[in-house]
């Protein structure tokens, strides 16, 4: 069977971390669906990879906490002569910390990478859409911004500011045709995760074993729900968060046995 | 039946005559289902029949009340290679607080609640690995004013996804729901009064349409959707979001 993809064709989208990881597979899902990619890391060789395999992805290094970012960026889409529609605020960092652990430098990082730099380049877009008649932002937050999590204090706080976020400007701009959601990633295995869940038992039996779907999630889980509420096909929805985490926050420890027979 | 129907994947849309649930069918035809349009009403379910058959789709109409378990069961029977249940029929009505009946409160739990547990029950048996439940809650799930029934019938249909994504994510089948705000079926249409208020209390000051909803029960009932589970997603417009929006 043969599904159709859902469309972003001629869709110009700005994708933060898009050099690995889950930002790697949305640049990919966005392509394969027609958009152009300005594919945003402060690491060169993941999206001059990505631009050296499509004449679609125009490759923009930069680090989200840089203050002339959106300048940079909207230097790129000048030259390419091209117009703002997605914003995909992806790019983020994790490391997990006891909240004793965790210093006043490690907060601030979680801050200026985690928060201010999704804000910043939303402010940024908001205003370039708000001239085109339109756009759409889907930011990447986490389970851990949803549920209390182990071991997680500054980052999780984090992605709770990500979720407000999502919420605030959905609110403001709702009437300025600009919508604003959030996916919120489970486990996913990427670069970032891939040596954790090897090391580490207590991750491996929370978040994989006792996720009602039994396993990890994959990058491709992830993007597939960013396009969608990225597209056309999701114009009535904003303001929303969507969980792609296997079933994880919806409850955890699912009994050995299934309950029905067959 | 042509043979080629027992090679796609079937999903079965209840309530598929009409509004919603037309659209649903129409956008899961597009994705390659073969469509089940199961509703009570035999004139609205053959026309959506019709229609997508002309388009060159695989569907057929199965006439039947919902909350009929012996109907339900010989309908999932029927079927070789179920992959999709939508729950959308449901039924609606207006009554002041004051008004309303444990009558009320019972007929509207029937529908829109019993029947999808039995109907989810029949079918997830019977669903391989990869299976996918989609359910029709309602934004009015987290309060609105006049039908308290249909709101604790809508909140309960969330509470029923989440419950049902933890005893199924085991054999792999996943359970969502999609919860609309107002969307602008004919019925609401044919109500004039009260449109243009609703309108105005939209954020974009627009109403949903039925293939708003349509599309996100196709994101859910792709077989790619493997890792989406136990979600209500809201297709409101924003309406809920803004803590200024009136109900
Ligand atoms: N992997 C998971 O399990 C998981 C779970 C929930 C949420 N997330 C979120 O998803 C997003 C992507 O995670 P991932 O697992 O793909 O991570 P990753 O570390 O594998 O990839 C992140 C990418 O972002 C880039 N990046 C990091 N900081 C940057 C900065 N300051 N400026 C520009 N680029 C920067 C990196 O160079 C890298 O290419 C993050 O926001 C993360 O918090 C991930
Ligand atoms: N229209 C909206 O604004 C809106 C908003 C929120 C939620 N919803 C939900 O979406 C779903 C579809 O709504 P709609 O507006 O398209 O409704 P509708 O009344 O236009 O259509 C419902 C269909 O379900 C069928 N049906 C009702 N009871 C049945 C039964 N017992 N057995 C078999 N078929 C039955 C009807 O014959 C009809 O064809 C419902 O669950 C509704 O609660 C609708």
């Amino acid at each position: 069977m043969d599904f159709p993809i859902t469309s972003l064709q001629g869709k110009v989208a700005v994708i933060t971390g898009a050099g690995q990881g889950i930002g790697e597979a949305i640049a990919h899902a966005f392509l394969s669906a027609g958009a152009i990619v300005v594919a945003v890391d402060r690491e060169p060789a993941g999206i001059d990879a990505l631009a050296s395999k499509s004449d679609h992805a125009i490759p923009v290094m930069g680090d989200v906490t840089d203050a002339s970012l959106p300048n940079v960026i909207g230097a790129a889409l000048d030259e390419a002569d091209l117009s703002l529609d997605i914003l995909i605020n992806n790019a983020g960092v994790a490391r997990g910390a006891h909240a004793i652990a965790t210093s006043d430098e490690d907060l601030q990082r979680y801050f200026d990478i985690n928060i201010l730099g999704v804000f910043r380049l939303s402010r940024w877009a908001l205003a370039r859409m708000m001239n085109t008649g339109g756009g759409s932002i889907v930011n990447i937050a986490s389970v851990f911004g949803m549920v209390g999590a182990y071991n997680s204090a500054g980052y999780s706080m984090s992605k709770a500011a990500v979720i407000g976020m999502t919420r605030q400007l959905a609110t403001d701009f709702g009437p300025s045709g600009i919508r604003v959601n959030a996916v919120a990633p489970g486990l996913i295995e990427t670069p970032l995760t891939a040596e954790r869940i090897q090391t580490e038992t207590w991750r491996r039996q929370i978040m994989i074993e006792q996720c009602p779907l039994q396993r990890v999630g994959k990058p491709e889980d992830v993007a597939r729900a960013v396009r969608f509420l990225a597209s056309d096909e999701a114009s009535f929805i904003t303001g929303q968060i969507l969980a792609v985490d296997g079933g994880w926050t919806t409850g955890r420890f699912p009994r050995p046995e299934p309950l029905h027979g067959v | 039946m042509p043979m080629s129907e027992h090679r796609s994947p079937t999903a079965i849309v209840t309530g598929a005559g009409a509004g919603i649930g037309r659209a649903i069918a129409n956008r899961l035809a597009e994705d390659g289902f073969s469509i089940v349009v199961a509703d009570r009403a035999q004139a609205p379910a053959e026309e959506t029949v019709r229609q997508l058959q002309e388009k060159g789709y695989e569907a057929r109409a199965a006439v039947l009340d919902i909350t009929d378990p012996a109907a339900t069961q010989a309908l999932i029977d029927s079927i070789e290679t179920l992959q999709v249940l939508v729950n959308n029929a449901g039924i609606f009505t207006v009554v002041e607080f004051d008004k309303l009946t444990a009558d009320d409160f019972r007929r509207m739990y029937e529908v829109n609640l019993i029947a999808m547990f039995t109907l989810s029950q029949q079918a997830s048996r019977r669903m391989p690995e990869g299976g996918r439940i989609v359910n029709l809650c309602s934004r009015a799930a987290f309060g609105a004013r006049h039908y308290a029934h249909y709101v604790a019938s809508k909140a309960a249909v969330a509470g029923f996804t989440k419950a049902l994504a933890l005893e199924l994510g085991m054999k792999q089948i996943t359970v969502n729901a999609v919860a609309p705000g107002i969307i602008q079926t004919d019925m609401l249409l044919e109500r004039k009064d009260g449109l243009e208020e609703m309108r105005a209390a939209q954020p974009t000051g627009k109403l949903g349409i039925p293939e708003d909803i349509a599309h996100a029960v196709s994101f859910f009932a792709d077989p790619r959707a493997s890792y989406v589970t136990g979600q209500v997603l809201i297709v409101d417009g924003g309406r809920s979001v803004g803590g200024t929006a009136a109900f």
